[in-house]
């Protein structure tokens, strides 16, 4: 629920819906909700007579717990493993935003999931997995897949360009570590 | 043909009703197959413009068939962004569906190739072919 509120700030939902988007029942989620609350990690705005619950950027705790939800629940989690079956990955990373995210530069949730696959998988196996990973993310997920040849080359603008920035590599089991 | 999927669509001002007209729709649907020869023309040599090709026959395709059917895009938002949808709202076929949501990969494609100086390689010029095929056969299927 912690993920859920720290992980998708752009998306608060009322507790009820909360509780079953997490299977959970209505009751236990409003008591996890006050502890939160009474902790200082989250807040409540109220809309009409719905709960709204959104990170407290405030707590003490904040950096430490959303690079900590982030490890163990963010986009990475659930990237990985997914790409784990395709044949001809090489490498997976993430880029772009989220991998800024990762690396602990501040800012709100990106809409979208740079992904970079080195290799020369089949396309349409990534691009479908990528649809169902947009489905279960909320958020699109973008794949560029790039040949071994073509990464290390590096003479191309884009490639320079991703090689400039945070990078992080996918691993399968959900993991993310620092591309070098 | 899903006529309800249409019908919802400019019910929500996403598309509108122009006159249908099956000559230039044919015309377009002509050239959707030139460029896809031309595509394989220059393959091997010129990926970038074999990609764009591909996927303006794709386009031209899906064009062509809102012009046989009286259809046009409403509102502002970019046509090009809204084909696929288009095309996964009128052809009820799960196989076809693919192809559709690949015209997307390969539109993202072209337009990095376009602007980011973002090389394209082979795999995807095959790609590409792969679903302007399917996609001009299914138009042109439909409108015969």
């Amino acid at each position: 629920m912690l993920a859920r509120v720290y992980l998708e700030p752009d998306r608060p939902a009322p507790l009820a819906e909360l509780a079953s988007e997490l299977g959970l029942d209505r009751a236990g989620v409003k008591r996890e909700a006050d502890r939160l609350e009474d902790a200082g990690l989250v807040v409540s705005d109220r809309v009409g007579r719905q709960r709204l619950l959104r990170p407290n950027p405030d707590s003490l705790y904040y950096d430490d717990l959303y690079g900590l939800l982030l490890k163990a629940f963010g986009p990475a989690a659930v990237i990985g493993p997914a790409l784990r079956n395709i044949r001809g990955i090489e490498h997976a990373y993430l880029y772009g935003s989220w991998a800024a995210r990762y690396t602990g530069e501040p800012g709100s949730a990106p809409a979208d999931v740079d992904v970079l696959l080195v290799g020369s998988p089949d396309r349409g196996e990534v691009y479908r997995a990528a649809r169902e990973l947009t489905e279960v993310l909320r958020r699109e997920v973008n794949p560029i897949i790039v040949s071994r040849s073509r990464w290390e080359d590096a003479e191309e603008g884009f490639i320079r360009d991703v090689k400039a920035s945070p990078l992080l590599e996918l691993g399968p089991d959900g993991g993310v570590t620092r591309a070098p | 043909m899903s006529d309800d999927d249409v019908q919802e669509l400019v019910a929500r001002g996403a598309l509108r009703s122009v006159e249908p007209d099956p000559d230039a729709a044919r015309r377009e649907l002509t050239t959707a197959k030139q460029h896809i020869e031309s595509s394989r023309a220059v393959a091997d040599s010129d990926q970038t413009a074999a990609l764009a090709l591909a996927y303006e026959a794709a386009r031209k395709a899906i064009a062509a068939h809102m012009r046989a059917n009286g259809l046009r895009f409403g509102g502002r938002q970019g046509a090009h962004a809204r084909m696929g949808e288009y095309g996964l709202a009128v052809f009820d076929d799960a196989r076809l569906a693919e192809h559709f949501h690949a015209f997307d990969r390969v539109r993202q494609i072209r337009n990095r190739s376009q602007y980011d100086a973002f090389s394209v390689e082979d795999a995807d010029v095959e790609y590409a072919l792969e679903q302007a095929e399917a996609i001009v056969a299914a138009v042109e299927a439909d409108l015969s």
